[in-house]
Protein backbone atom coordinates (compact mmCIF):
# COMPACT_ATOMS: atom_id res chain seq x y z
CA UNK A 1 0.00 0.00 0.00
CA UNK A 2 1.73 3.57 -0.77
CA UNK A 3 1.33 6.86 0.54
CA UNK A 4 1.92 10.01 -0.85
CA UNK A 5 3.48 12.53 1.71
CA UNK A 6 3.67 15.57 -0.47
CA UNK A 7 6.89 18.27 -0.09
CA UNK A 8 5.43 21.86 -0.38
CA UNK A 9 8.41 24.67 0.06
CA UNK A 10 8.39 25.07 3.58
CA UNK A 11 7.18 21.72 4.89
CA UNK A 12 9.32 20.70 7.57
CA UNK A 13 7.37 17.70 8.82
CA UNK A 14 7.90 15.46 5.47
CA UNK A 15 10.72 13.28 6.83
CA UNK A 16 8.98 12.55 9.96
CA UNK A 17 5.65 11.49 8.01
CA UNK A 18 7.85 9.21 5.50
CA UNK A 19 9.83 7.76 8.56
CA UNK A 20 6.75 6.79 10.34
CA UNK A 21 4.55 5.31 7.38
CA UNK A 22 7.91 3.79 6.44
CA UNK A 23 8.33 1.97 9.91
CA UNK A 24 4.69 0.35 9.84
CA UNK A 25 4.18 -3.28 7.84
CA UNK A 26 2.83 -3.48 4.56
CA UNK A 27 3.24 0.64 4.45
CA UNK A 28 5.37 2.51 1.80
CA UNK A 29 5.10 6.44 1.38
CA UNK A 30 6.81 8.16 -0.97
CA UNK A 31 7.94 12.19 -1.55
CA UNK A 32 5.45 13.83 -4.05
CA UNK A 33 7.04 17.25 -4.78
CA UNK A 34 4.43 20.60 -4.92
CA UNK A 35 4.57 20.52 -8.78
CA UNK A 36 3.04 17.22 -9.39
CA UNK A 37 0.27 16.98 -10.71
CA UNK A 38 -1.10 13.17 -10.47
CA UNK A 39 -1.67 11.11 -7.36
CA UNK A 40 -3.01 8.32 -9.08
CA UNK A 41 -0.30 5.67 -8.01
CA UNK A 42 -1.42 6.36 -4.30
CA UNK A 43 -3.86 5.00 -2.02
CA UNK A 44 -3.68 7.52 0.22
CA UNK A 45 -2.31 10.99 0.34
CA UNK A 46 -0.82 12.97 3.47
CA UNK A 47 0.10 16.65 3.89
CA UNK A 48 2.82 17.19 6.56
CA UNK A 49 3.49 20.31 9.28
CA UNK A 50 5.79 22.88 8.70
CA UNK A 51 5.41 26.62 7.03
CA UNK A 52 4.29 25.86 3.20
CA UNK A 53 5.32 29.16 1.38
CA UNK A 54 6.81 30.68 4.85
CA UNK A 55 2.85 30.69 5.73
CA UNK A 56 2.88 34.32 4.47
CA UNK A 57 -0.57 35.95 4.18
CA UNK A 58 -1.99 33.21 6.52
CA UNK A 59 -1.21 29.39 7.16
CA UNK A 60 -1.58 27.38 4.07
CA UNK A 61 -3.40 30.26 1.77
CA UNK A 62 -0.51 30.21 -0.93
CA UNK A 63 0.16 26.40 -0.48
CA UNK A 64 -3.49 25.91 -1.24
CA UNK A 65 -2.45 26.89 -5.24
CA UNK A 66 0.41 24.67 -5.78
CA UNK A 67 -0.27 22.49 -8.97
CA UNK A 68 -0.53 19.20 -6.72
CA UNK A 69 -3.68 20.36 -5.22
CA UNK A 70 -5.80 20.01 -8.15
CA UNK A 71 -4.85 16.09 -7.34
CA UNK A 72 -5.10 16.62 -3.93
CA UNK A 73 -8.96 18.06 -3.88
CA UNK A 74 -9.71 16.01 -7.22
CA UNK A 75 -8.90 12.72 -5.42
CA UNK A 76 -10.85 13.86 -2.26
CA UNK A 77 -13.92 14.56 -4.26
CA UNK A 78 -12.81 10.93 -5.44
CA UNK A 79 -13.23 9.05 -2.30
CA UNK A 80 -9.46 9.14 -1.40
CA UNK A 81 -8.02 9.32 2.02
CA UNK A 82 -6.54 12.53 2.72
CA UNK A 83 -4.38 13.27 6.76
CA UNK A 84 -3.56 16.68 6.76
CA UNK A 85 -1.29 16.81 10.43
CA UNK A 86 -0.36 20.71 11.34
CA UNK A 87 0.47 22.85 8.88
CA UNK A 88 -1.30 20.25 6.32
CA UNK A 89 -4.75 21.04 8.39
CA UNK A 90 -4.19 24.41 7.73
CA UNK A 91 -3.86 23.88 4.10
CA UNK A 92 -6.83 21.44 4.22
CA UNK A 93 -9.34 24.01 5.66
CA UNK A 94 -7.96 26.69 2.87
CA UNK A 95 -8.65 24.61 0.17
CA UNK A 96 -11.77 24.20 1.23
CA UNK A 97 -11.45 20.69 1.75
CA UNK A 98 -12.59 21.10 5.70
CA UNK A 99 -14.48 23.36 7.05
CA UNK A 100 -13.32 26.07 9.25
CA UNK A 101 -10.31 27.62 9.85
CA UNK A 102 -7.12 27.81 12.13
CA UNK A 103 -6.55 30.44 13.34
CA UNK A 104 -3.68 32.63 16.04
CA UNK A 105 -3.35 30.62 19.28
CA UNK A 106 -5.68 32.28 21.97
CA UNK A 107 -2.57 32.57 24.10
CA UNK A 108 -0.44 34.61 21.07
CA UNK A 109 1.91 31.58 22.40
CA UNK A 110 3.66 29.05 19.86
CA UNK A 111 3.17 25.56 21.84
CA UNK A 112 5.30 23.23 21.92
CA UNK A 113 3.78 20.53 24.17
CA UNK A 114 2.77 16.58 23.89
CA UNK A 115 -1.65 16.81 24.70
CA UNK A 116 -4.10 14.49 25.44
CA UNK A 117 -7.02 13.96 22.70
CA UNK A 118 -10.42 11.66 23.27
CA UNK A 119 -11.35 9.71 20.17
CA UNK A 120 -15.06 11.13 19.54
CA UNK A 121 -16.22 9.02 16.48
CA UNK A 122 -14.64 5.55 16.29
CA UNK A 123 -16.14 4.67 13.06
CA UNK A 124 -14.08 6.79 11.04
CA UNK A 125 -11.22 5.47 8.66
CA UNK A 126 -8.55 7.15 10.42
CA UNK A 127 -9.58 5.77 14.05
CA UNK A 128 -11.01 2.18 13.33
CA UNK A 129 -8.86 0.86 15.75
CA UNK A 130 -9.78 2.84 18.89
CA UNK A 131 -13.29 3.10 20.57
CA UNK A 132 -14.76 6.34 21.57
CA UNK A 133 -13.47 7.56 24.77
CA UNK A 134 -10.38 6.16 23.44
CA UNK A 135 -7.51 8.49 24.86
CA UNK A 136 -4.51 9.62 22.45
CA UNK A 137 -1.16 10.86 23.37
CA UNK A 138 0.57 13.07 20.44
CA UNK A 139 2.85 16.79 20.22
CA UNK A 140 1.78 19.65 18.83
CA UNK A 141 3.71 22.79 17.80
CA UNK A 142 1.94 25.04 16.26
CA UNK A 143 1.08 29.36 16.22
CA UNK A 144 -1.97 29.20 14.27
CA UNK A 145 -3.73 25.99 15.56
CA UNK A 146 -7.26 27.86 17.57
CA UNK A 147 -9.82 25.81 15.43
CA UNK A 148 -12.77 28.90 14.64
CA UNK A 149 -15.90 27.83 12.83
CA UNK A 150 -19.24 29.95 12.85
CA UNK A 151 -22.04 29.14 14.95
CA UNK A 152 -23.87 27.25 12.06
CA UNK A 153 -20.92 25.15 10.75
CA UNK A 154 -20.12 24.02 14.45
CA UNK A 155 -23.46 22.61 14.85
CA UNK A 156 -23.16 20.81 11.57
CA UNK A 157 -19.95 19.33 12.35
CA UNK A 158 -21.63 17.83 15.87
CA UNK A 159 -25.03 17.10 13.96
CA UNK A 160 -22.90 14.80 11.41
CA UNK A 161 -20.03 13.46 13.73
CA UNK A 162 -17.59 15.35 12.18
CA UNK A 163 -15.70 16.20 15.30
CA UNK A 164 -13.05 13.23 15.53
CA UNK A 165 -10.55 14.05 18.30
CA UNK A 166 -11.11 16.74 21.18
CA UNK A 167 -8.33 17.93 23.82
CA UNK A 168 -8.87 16.23 26.60
CA UNK A 169 -7.58 15.96 30.54
CA UNK A 170 -5.56 12.68 31.12
CA UNK A 171 -9.15 11.25 32.65
CA UNK A 172 -10.81 12.24 29.46
CA UNK A 173 -12.77 15.06 30.42
CA UNK A 174 -12.77 18.15 28.36
CA UNK A 175 -11.84 21.23 30.02
CA UNK A 176 -10.46 24.63 28.92
CA UNK A 177 -7.16 23.22 30.80
CA UNK A 178 -6.51 20.75 28.95
CA UNK A 179 -7.23 23.28 25.30
CA UNK A 180 -3.83 24.13 24.15
CA UNK A 181 -4.45 26.59 21.68
CA UNK A 182 -8.24 27.94 22.38
CA UNK A 183 -9.64 25.53 19.93
CA UNK A 184 -13.72 25.79 20.11
CA UNK A 185 -15.14 22.80 21.92
CA UNK A 186 -11.57 21.76 22.30
CA UNK A 187 -12.05 20.35 18.39
CA UNK A 188 -8.40 19.15 17.42
CA UNK A 189 -9.53 17.20 14.68
CA UNK A 190 -11.91 17.03 12.24
CA UNK A 191 -13.51 15.12 9.11
CA UNK A 192 -15.25 16.02 5.88
CA UNK A 193 -18.65 15.18 5.54
CA UNK A 194 -17.58 11.93 3.49
CA UNK A 195 -15.22 10.86 6.34
CA UNK A 196 -12.48 10.47 3.97
CA UNK A 197 -10.63 14.14 4.72
CA UNK A 198 -9.51 14.31 7.82
CA UNK A 199 -7.18 17.31 9.51
CA UNK A 200 -5.41 17.57 13.11
CA UNK A 201 -3.46 20.18 14.79
CA UNK A 202 -0.83 17.19 16.78
CA UNK A 203 1.62 15.43 15.02
CA UNK A 204 0.58 11.31 14.85
CA UNK A 205 3.99 11.48 12.73
CA UNK A 206 6.29 12.40 15.78
CA UNK A 207 3.93 9.79 17.97
CA UNK A 208 5.16 6.66 15.89
CA UNK A 209 8.14 5.99 17.80
CA UNK A 210 8.18 4.86 21.47
CA UNK A 211 11.69 6.31 22.01
CA UNK A 212 9.87 9.89 21.46
CA UNK A 213 7.43 9.15 24.33
CA UNK A 214 4.42 7.80 22.39
CA UNK A 215 2.86 5.53 19.44
CA UNK A 216 -0.16 6.61 19.37
CA UNK A 217 0.20 8.21 15.79
CA UNK A 218 0.33 4.65 14.50
CA UNK A 219 -3.15 4.09 15.26
CA UNK A 220 -4.28 6.94 12.88
CA UNK A 221 -1.95 5.08 9.63
CA UNK A 222 -3.04 1.68 10.50
CA UNK A 223 -6.91 2.40 10.44
CA UNK A 224 -6.36 4.35 7.23
CA UNK A 225 -4.86 0.93 6.43
CA UNK A 226 -7.61 -1.38 7.50
CA UNK A 227 -10.31 1.43 6.14
CA UNK A 228 -8.31 1.06 2.52
CA UNK A 229 -8.14 -2.71 3.07
CA UNK A 230 -11.55 -3.52 3.13
CA UNK A 231 -12.62 -0.42 0.83
CA UNK A 232 -11.30 -2.40 -1.61
CA UNK A 233 -12.33 -6.05 -0.64
CA UNK A 234 -15.82 -4.43 -0.99
CA UNK A 235 -15.09 -2.89 -4.44
CA UNK A 236 -13.38 -6.45 -5.27
CA UNK A 237 -16.97 -8.27 -4.24
CA UNK A 238 -19.05 -5.67 -5.75
CA UNK A 239 -17.22 -6.41 -9.13
CA UNK A 240 -17.59 -9.91 -8.68
CA UNK A 241 -21.10 -9.48 -8.53
CA UNK A 242 -21.34 -7.53 -11.27
CA UNK B 1 3.48 43.96 -22.52
CA UNK B 2 1.50 47.70 -21.60
CA UNK B 3 4.60 50.27 -21.40
CA UNK B 4 4.64 51.01 -17.67
CA UNK B 5 5.39 54.67 -18.81
CA UNK B 6 2.33 55.43 -20.83
CA UNK B 7 -0.14 52.67 -19.91
CA UNK B 8 -3.07 53.50 -17.34
CA UNK B 9 -2.04 51.96 -13.80
CA UNK B 10 -4.43 52.16 -10.69
CA UNK B 11 -3.52 51.69 -7.41
CA UNK B 12 -5.63 49.23 -5.24
CA UNK B 13 -5.79 49.39 -1.64
CA UNK B 14 -7.08 46.06 0.19
CA UNK B 15 -8.14 46.31 3.84
CA UNK B 16 -8.56 42.55 5.44
CA UNK B 17 -10.16 42.80 9.13
CA UNK B 18 -11.07 39.40 11.32
CA UNK B 19 -14.97 39.00 11.68
CA UNK B 20 -16.66 40.40 14.61
CA UNK B 21 -17.36 36.94 15.78
CA UNK B 22 -13.12 35.77 15.09
CA UNK B 23 -11.33 36.29 18.57
CA UNK B 24 -8.61 38.85 17.78
CA UNK B 25 -6.07 37.98 20.78
CA UNK B 26 -3.60 40.02 18.86
CA UNK B 27 -6.06 43.06 18.82
CA UNK B 28 -6.47 42.26 22.77
CA UNK B 29 -2.81 42.11 23.91
CA UNK B 30 -2.63 45.67 22.19
CA UNK B 31 -5.92 46.98 23.82
CA UNK B 32 -4.25 46.22 26.77
CA UNK B 33 -1.14 47.38 26.49
CA UNK B 34 -2.92 50.67 25.42
CA UNK B 35 -4.31 50.78 28.49
CA UNK B 36 -1.62 50.16 30.60
CA UNK B 37 0.32 53.29 28.91
CA UNK B 38 -2.39 55.64 30.35
CA UNK B 39 -5.47 55.23 28.14
CA UNK B 40 -8.36 53.16 29.93
CA UNK B 41 -10.80 54.87 27.77
CA UNK B 42 -9.14 52.16 24.83
CA UNK B 43 -12.65 49.82 24.04
CA UNK B 44 -10.95 47.58 21.52
CA UNK B 45 -8.48 47.15 19.23
CA UNK B 46 -8.99 44.58 16.02
CA UNK B 47 -5.95 43.92 14.38
CA UNK B 48 -6.34 43.37 10.30
CA UNK B 49 -3.86 43.57 7.23
CA UNK B 50 -3.24 46.41 4.43
CA UNK B 51 -2.19 45.98 1.16
CA UNK B 52 -1.17 48.30 -1.83
CA UNK B 53 -1.57 46.60 -5.23
CA UNK B 54 0.10 48.24 -8.05
CA UNK B 55 -1.98 47.41 -11.48
CA UNK B 56 -1.26 47.80 -14.68
CA UNK B 57 -4.19 49.08 -16.63
CA UNK B 58 -7.16 49.93 -15.31
CA UNK B 59 -11.31 48.74 -16.29
CA UNK B 60 -13.87 47.00 -14.62
CA UNK B 61 -12.94 43.56 -16.05
CA UNK B 62 -9.82 43.74 -13.65
CA UNK B 63 -11.69 44.74 -11.14
CA UNK B 64 -14.29 42.08 -10.48
CA UNK B 65 -10.76 40.01 -11.33
CA UNK B 66 -9.02 41.87 -8.62
CA UNK B 67 -12.00 41.03 -6.13
CA UNK B 68 -11.97 37.58 -6.95
CA UNK B 69 -8.39 37.21 -5.76
CA UNK B 70 -9.43 39.13 -2.58
CA UNK B 71 -11.82 36.24 -1.76
CA UNK B 72 -10.02 33.27 -3.10
CA UNK B 73 -6.24 34.63 -1.91
CA UNK B 74 -6.23 37.73 -0.14
CA UNK B 75 -8.83 36.91 2.75
CA UNK B 76 -10.17 33.68 4.14
CA UNK B 77 -14.36 34.59 3.98
CA UNK B 78 -14.52 31.87 7.15
CA UNK B 79 -12.61 34.34 9.18
CA UNK B 80 -12.53 37.69 7.36
CA UNK B 81 -14.08 40.34 5.37
CA UNK B 82 -12.43 42.30 2.90
CA UNK B 83 -12.72 46.33 1.91
CA UNK B 84 -11.25 46.83 -1.90
CA UNK B 85 -10.77 50.60 -2.57
CA UNK B 86 -9.23 52.39 -5.26
CA UNK B 87 -7.17 55.23 -6.26
CA UNK B 88 -7.91 56.69 -9.62
CA UNK B 89 -3.38 57.00 -10.83
CA UNK B 90 -2.50 58.00 -14.52
CA UNK B 91 0.97 57.68 -14.74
Amino acid sequence: MKFAVIQFPGSNCDQDCIAAINGLEGLHAEYVWHKEKSLDDFDAIVLPGGFAYGDYLRCGAIARFSPIMRAVIGDARAGKLVLGTCNGFQVLCEAGLLPGALVRNRSLRFVCDMVTMRVEVDDSPFTHGCPKGTLLRMPVAHGEGCFFANAETLQELNANRQVILRYADNRGRILPEANPNGSIENIAGICSRERNVFGLMPHPDRASDARLGSIDGTKIFRSMVQAISANRTTSERAKQVA
Amino acid sequence: MISRKYGEAMKVKVVVMPKAAVLDPQGNAVRDAMRHLGMPEVRSVRIGKYMEIDVEGKNGELESRLHGLCRDLLSNPVIEDYELKKTEESR
